[in-house]
């Protein structure tokens, strides 16, 4: 029962249509009601997404086999623990500051998800190599590459906002 | 070119390396702008773990190639020395208008240089030096059929260099007023100049033999 929660990212692998999309928008939300409870904290918003991907990571690694013999395929659908590694990746050091307005929190959010569902589709080089890593290695891998990319692009908000 | 992952890797590096020297490039100690060295982190971090996985994924996967070989290197040091230039540059002197400057503009302009990064010309020209060394030796010894691999120090060298620089960006960004984050960044500087001069010195003592032997 825990092994099938970590895998499926808290149930949003169950969700109907575009699970992965799902398991991003969790972490988004987590991230959105952790910057407004805590005023835009830097730190605390990129401690929380840091441990959010270490935890998904290792989730998804320990647990990729299971997943396989589970869903019957390598990185199948209702496992959204590669998603929400790859959205937390995106988020951190995520370029809010203390009081600004939540629409402006709300924005870079938004770019975040958008950056990290692109990158998770379109899958750029290296990331679609990375898929054929064995079992969890390779389920985590492209959506890891996919956070990295979005984290670069939300980066360089910086040069915008 | 072998297109496979690990080189994938390694061209991403190239990339990342020119984004990294923009953003640095962009930043103005006058009118400063924290979020650019944060992003500039933030793709230093990037690089360093493309660096880690290109040639632990090309030994893993037997993906070894020539151009592995010679741009894993090359890129790394690229990046390595690039950043000190950058930071060496005028972007980053202490402002000199009345409070502006920080604890940095009251400490002795040897130890900063008059520098927020405290990263010197001088230090740029040690960093330069001792790679220009290091490849030299390297490269006639591999041509004399001697292999002449990294050593320790010289991994060393490449961790400090690496965190030293990433200091440097978090502290000008993250906690810019605070004395002991302005003492660490200088020691931090100061050691990996420090650690460079003396594995660069190290090679050449290991090289010794060889060197003489020519000489005669």
């Amino acid at each position: 029962m825990l092994k099938k929660a970590i895998v499926t990212g808290l149930g949003t692998g169950y969700l109907p249509v575009a699970q992965g999309t799902w398991g991003s928008a969790a972490v988004a939300g987590i991230f959105l009601l952790t910057a407004i409870l805590t005023g835009c904290d830097l730190l605390i918003t990129t401690a929380v997404m840091a441990v959010l991907a270490a935890a998904a990571s290792v989730g998804c690694v320990a647990l990729g086999r299971f997943a396989e013999q589970t869903f019957g395929k390598k990185d199948p659908e209702k496992c959204t623990a590669d998603e929400w590694a790859g959205q937390a990746v995106a988020l951190l050091l995520a370029p809010i500051s203390p009081g600004e307005s939540h629409g402006k929190t709300l924005l870079v959010v938004s770019i975040a998800f958008l950056a990290f569902r692109v990158f998770d589709v379109v899958k750029p080089p290296p990331a679609r190599l990375l898929e054929r890593l064995p079992h969890g290695w390779g389920v985590l891998a492209d959506d890891l590459t996919a956070g990295a990319y979005a984290l670069i692009s939300v980066q360089l908000l910086r040069l915008l906002l | 070119m072998n297109w496979k992952l690990p080189n994938q890797l390694t061209v991403a590096r190239i990339a990342l390396a020119v984004l990294f020297f923009v953003l640095l490039g962009l930043y103005q100690a006058d009118q400063p702008r924290p979020g650019l060295l944060i992003a500039a982190f933030v793709v230093f971090v990037i690089a360093g773990v493309t660096d880690f996985l290109d040639g632990y994924l090309a030994r893993k996967m037997k993906l070894v190639s020539a151009f592995g070989r010679i741009a894993d290197p090359f890129v790394d040091k690229v990046l390595v020395v690039g950043a000190f230039a950058m930071l060496a540059g005028s972007n980053f002197m202490c402002p000199r208008s009345a409070g502006t400057g920080g604890l940095e503009s009251t400490l002795p302009y040897w130890l900063t240089g008059g520098m927020l990064s405290i990263v010197q010309s001088w230090m740029v020209v040690a960093v330069l030096a001792r790679e220009f060394v290091v490849s030299a030796i390297r490269g006639y010894s591999e041509s004399c059929g001697r292999k002449f691999p990294a050593t320790y120090p010289g991994k060393i060298k490449m961790i400090v260099q690496l965190v030293a620089i990433g200091t440097v960006l978090v502290q000008m960004a993250v906690v810019r007023d605070a004395t002991w984050a302005v003492c660490l960044k200088i020691g931090m500087i100061w050691l990996a100049v420090i650690v460079t001069i003396l594995s660069g010195l190290a090679y050449v003592n290991k090289a010794r033999k060889l060197l003489v032997s020519e000489i005669t």
